[in-house]
């Protein structure tokens, strides 16, 4: 593998530019061999539909293989592959353990259901592969830990699926907060769901034909339950607890919260208390700075109505930012429209062409992503952190040192859920 | 109580009956369906405590349950968890042993350790595992001196776990800072027979637990022909705080070859140390395109004036990447002589220098080297990119040089310039006071030029001149003045171009104008229902479909119950894409006040536009409306 390519640093270097030069994208088959990165999928899911489309657009990328527990689906993707490259040799599997023993395949996109992010993630860094996994990319702290622990100890590249922090209104919503355009940071507010858990299992039916969907594989590490075609569907899974991660906090709370953390300057660290209200959950970082996770998915202080999808709010004592999906930044006061000069929003907050092809060129650079296993350990926290004091409906204490909540037995007993046999960590 | 909250969503409260462990309990001793147990046990895993243990423990060898009742068995601190647990051991085989020894891991449970080293002999391969990684996570010496003999003793299939559990001891004394202990697990791990990517661990871990004595095994990795053991070196590297990692990767970086170098480069960067700079520096003045791109992108992250020289001789250069990035790296670095640098490059010889000169003034908006930029506005390689900067930067100021400049060239640019100069001024005053004088001696195409520009100056003493020039004789200025009449950008010209569409003879120009009325009355200072009259007033000059484009978007801003009728009446045409847009615009903000007129009027909507979103929000509108 070579270092950083010219094409490539073309396009990082306009991130959050104005676009001077337009990189030429050279056709896959200009691409010698060697300098391709091989990839796997596992799970074919409505996200991963789009992920993968972003890595199909790569010319130095070639897909290999999909594994999913639903035939339907593996078929879905492999004719995805097949149509792209305009041949039929993307093998498809049920057991990704099966694709991770491949040598040829450099890295894999994991976009299954949550439940499946960190084990699935372990597993492959172990089996030499670099990593790309969907958020939330853990269902519990010690799920985080354990993943990230596994990144350094492999050496693996790792870019977890917050790909905000490759779009350019957030990179420079981000970048007033850091360079202290707005003063001394006060507030931050992080747009999420409103919480939720279900506990309760939907009816049990019988589970179809294995060949068509592996229900025990399918379940993974989670605690075992009876079949019902409605988890399977789309992303019907969606608000179970134990199929999913952080009380639905962390369906947006893993970029918005994520966001607030890079804006903080804090992505070595977390808030250290967490206090639920009616209708958001208020954390303090040491700094002092609040770090308000606001449901209902707005921000009611915000002042620009159509922001989007994921709004966050940054305010220091001179000034603040607010910024959305849509790519419009609104700021206070209006002479930091002088920052924003020369700039031009080129992709919207759900794509993820800017972050997979940050992720393809740290795997022949060998250096961290932006949304690296450090990165995503400290969001991650912060966020389960705060369904925590949520789910026990009281303030809660964090060290993010230790990474446990002093003195709380209570809290700490959620910090992880044990695995259904013979799945371990 | 249960079933209630196993149909909603709710938190697992500490507080209520569904707290009460005797309560739990007892539904886990009953014949409760498995889903109630299961969030009987996912409560106990917060409140239960010694007296739930047996309940639990009873669940162990249920294939459904099992899971669930660990979920509560790792939750709950007491031993009496441990010494279920591991009475299980003795009493189950298969996944279900494995569950319950992989829970006695995760709880490290150090009185356990004989009756897992008993299970490393296991014929099943997933049980023998399962206790190698237990013991691995219990660590200790006692666990160390276990797992290491079954390095070489395992077999192939339970080997891989062996050697997992060992490295687990062994991160365990890393962090605990017992680092001779560490040292000797990873070299053991790493001798044994087993896959490249435990090998790799093992030696990441070694050379960690070495610490300064950690650079030789450092040094083989990144000389090694294998990529992934140099790929594991550069990981160590950016771990390893030792002071001479620094001096290693750079003495590393010099000699590695063209393809390695990069990778080195950006490891030291990402360590921070303060060799980094001048490596970078350094590496950013010549050799391969490649390196020379990372050292680069590694200043525009770390950088300060001191690079700036290096910087400056890269813009120039022929390879567009190289002289992009650089570019890219001299926009952000503060300091004036950095400027200085920058201006400097102007008097260069070649092409590349003094454009990208050019255009980093306009990108710092260095306004100092305005008067600098003028001598060359009319080079024939560098012309186009310095009336660009000075119409971005310039002020006032510099109108008479590109008034003297327009007479000379009579070139589109320098017109071009002089307009968007003029827009960005706050004292437009100003500019017509330049400008406007100038009218009057200039030759005809400089006059054309000028009258077009004026349309960017705006203000009364401009319009004037405009106004003037409409009535000239000569024809070309008399229709470039009125096209600037009815382009004027605000409603002060409304006199003169209504007055035009009155008396224009030439359709052309009564399209001109009304297309001008129906942009300016909006912008009045007068009341919504004013506005809407006057434009009223207009429809029957309508005959195109482009006006009527005009008159639906103009229609858009004027929130009255009368403009949202006239919208309303095009629902059915051919413009019924833009009348719903500009309907549902104006409904927004009237529904409150005219509730019935936006529930009529709004009732076509979802039929007439093609756009989902907006006939969801028209539907939500009208059933605002009717609930007023």
């Amino acid at each position: 593998m070579t270092g950083l390519t010219r094409r490539a640093f073309l396009k990082a270097s306009l991130a959050g530019c104005s676009a001077l030069v337009t990189p030429w994208i050279a056709p896959s088959w200009a691409v010698a061999p060697s300098e391709r990165i091989t990839l796997g999928v596992i799970g074919f899911g409505p996200r991963c539909q789009h992920d993968l489309g972003c890595f199909l657009e790569e010319p130095d990328l070639q897909c290999l293989a999909i594994c999913d527990v639903q035939s339907s689906r593996c078929q879905q993707a492999r004719k995805l592959v097949d149509d792209q490259y305009g041949h039929h040799d993307c093998r498809v599997y049920r057991d990704f353990r099966e694709m991770l023993a491949r040598p040829d395949i450099d890295a894999v996109l994991i976009a299954t259901g949550d439940r499946w992010h960190a084990l699935a993630s372990i597993l492959a860094a172990r089996a030499g592969k670099d990593v790309y996994s969907e958020k939330p990319c853990a269902i519990t702290i010690a799920e985080c830990q354990a993943l990230a622990a596994t990144m350094r100890r492999y050496a693996r590249v790792f870019q977890a699926g917050t790909q905000r922090r490759s779009i350019g209104n957030f990179q420079r919503a981000v970048q007033l907060a850091q360079r202290g355009k707005l003063g001394r940071l006060r507030k931050l507010h992080a747009s999420v769901y409103d919480p939720l858990a279900r506990h309760d299992w939907l009816p049990a039916e019988p589970e179809p034909p294995r060949e068509e969907l592996d229900w025990d594989l399918w379940l993974g590490p989670s605690p075992w339950r009876p079949f019902n075609r409605r988890y399977v569907l789309g992303r019907g899974w969606q608000g179970f607890d134990d199929f999913t991660a952080g009380a639905n906090l962390m369906d947006w709370g893993a970029h918005t919260v994520d966001l607030c953390q890079w804006a903080n300057a804090a992505d070595q660290t977390t808030p250290i208390e967490y206090e639920p209200a009616p209708d958001k959950i208020i954390a303090r970082y040491a700094n002092g700075v609040l770090l308000e996770l606001n449901y209902g998915r707005r921000i009611p202080q915000q002042s620009h109505a159509n922001l989007g999808t994921c709004a966050v709010r940054f305010e220091g004592d001179e000034g603040w930012v607010e910024t959305g999906d849509d790519g419009i930044i609104e700021v206070h006061p209006p002479s930091l429209q002088s920052e924003l000069r020369q700039w031009t929003q080129q992709r919207r907050g759900i794509d993820a062409a800017s972050h997979a092809r940050n992720f393809l060129d740290c795997v022949k650079s060998r250096a961290p992503t932006a949304a690296n296993e450090n990165v995503m350990l400290h969001s991650h926290l912060a966020c389960f952190a705060a369904a925590i004091a949520w789910q026990l409906n009281r303030k809660v204490a964090f060290d993010p040192v230790t990474q446990q909540f002093p003195r709380d037995d209570e809290a700490n007993r959620l910090r992880s859920r044990a695995y259904r046999e013979p799945w371990r960590l | 109580m249960l079933s209630v909250l196993l149909a909603a969503g709710i938190a697992l409260s500490t507080t209520g009956p569904e707290t009460d462990a005797a309560k739990l309990l007892a539904l886990l001793r009953s014949d409760a369906p498995p889903a109630e147990k299961a969030i009987a046990c996912k409560h106990l895993a917060i409140c239960g405590g010694k007296d739930a243990v047996p309940a639990l423990a009873s669940l162990l060898a249920d294939e459904k349950l099992a899971s669930w009742a660990r979920i509560a068995l790792e939750a709950i601190p007491d031993k009496a968890a441990d010494d279920a647990l591991r009475d299980a051991v003795g009493k189950l085989n298969s996944k279900l042993l494995v569950g319950v020894i992989n829970s006695i891991g995760v709880r490290r449970d150090a009185r356990a350790v004989s009756a897992l080293a008993a299970k490393l002999k296991d014929p099943d391969a997933e049980v023998a595992s399962a206790a190698a990684v237990a013991l691995g996570h219990i660590g200790g010496r006692t666990v160390a001196a276990t797992l290491t003999p079954w390095l070489g003793r395992a077999p192939a299939t339970v080997r891989p776990a062996v050697a997992e559990g060992c490295i687990l001891c062994a991160e365990r004394f890393l962090a605990d800072k017992q680092y001779a202990e560490a040292a000797k697990l990873y070299d053991a791990v790493r001798k044994a027979n087993i896959s490249k990517q435990k090998t790799l661990e093992a030696t990441r871990g070694a050379t960690l637990a070495r610490q300064s004595n950690g650079l030789p095994l450092l040094l083989e990795l990144l000389r090694s022909d294998d990529r992934a053991f140099f790929n594991m070196g550069l990981r160590v590297a950016r771990e390893m705080p030792q002071r001479d990692v620094a001096k290693l990767l750079l003495a590393e970086f010099q000699r590695a070859a063209a393809d390695l170098q990069p990778a080195l480069l950006l490891t030291l960067a990402d360590r921070g140390d303060a060799e980094t700079l001048a490596t970078a520096t350094e590496a950013a003045k010549s050799g391969p395109v490649n390196v020379r791109l990372t050292a680069i992108h590694i200043l525009e992250r770390i950088g300060n004036p001191s690079c700036a020289p290096v910087l400056l001789g890269i813009v120039a250069e022929d390879d567009a990447a190289l002289s992009q990035a650089a570019r890219s790296v001299l926009t952000r670095l503060p300091g004036k002589t950095v400027d200085d640098g920058i201006v400097a490059l102007l008097k260069q010889p070649g092409a590349n220098a003094r454009r990208a000169g050019i255009e980093l003034i306009g990108a710092r908006r260095i306004e100092s080297a305005l008067p600098a930029l003028l001598p060359i506005a009319d080079d024939a390689t560098v012309g186009a990119a310095s009336l660009k900067v000075l119409g971005d930067l310039g002020g006032v100021a510099e109108i008479p040089a590109l008034l003297d400049l327009l007479a000379k060239t009579r070139s589109g640019a320098v017109e071009a310039a002089l307009a968007t100069l003029c827009a960005r001024q706050t004292d437009r005053a100003a500019c017509a006071d330049k400008i406007v004088p100038a009218l009057a001696n200039a030759d005809r195409p400089v006059k054309l030029a000028l009258l077009r520009v004026l349309r960017s100056v705006g203000g009364a003493k401009a319009l004037a001149a405009v106004r003037a020039a409409a009535t000239d004789a000569d024809t070309e200025i008399k229709e470039t003045a009125l096209r600037t009449l009815c382009d004027w950008p605000t409603a002060d010209a409304l006199p003169d171009v209504a007055q035009l569409a009155r008396t224009a003879t030439d359709p052309k120009w009564k399209i001109l104008a009304v297309r001008g009325q129906l942009r300016l009355i909006p912008q009045q200072n007068i009341s919504a229902e004013q506005k809407f009259a006057a434009i009223k007033d207009l429809t029957p000059l309508l005959e195109r479909a482009e006006e009527k484009r005009l008159l639906l978007a103009a229609l858009g801003e004027i929130p009255t119950a009368d403009s949202l009728a006239l919208i309303a009446s095009y629902l059915k045409t051919d413009l019924k894409e833009e009348a719903a847009l500009a309907a549902v615009a104006v409904a927004e903000k009237i529904v409150q006040k005219h509730p019935a007129a936006v529930a009529n009027a709004l009732r076509e909507v979802p039929n007439a536009t093609s756009d989902k979103k907006l006939a969801n929000r028209a539907r939500q509108l009208m059933q605002q409306a009717r609930k007023k």
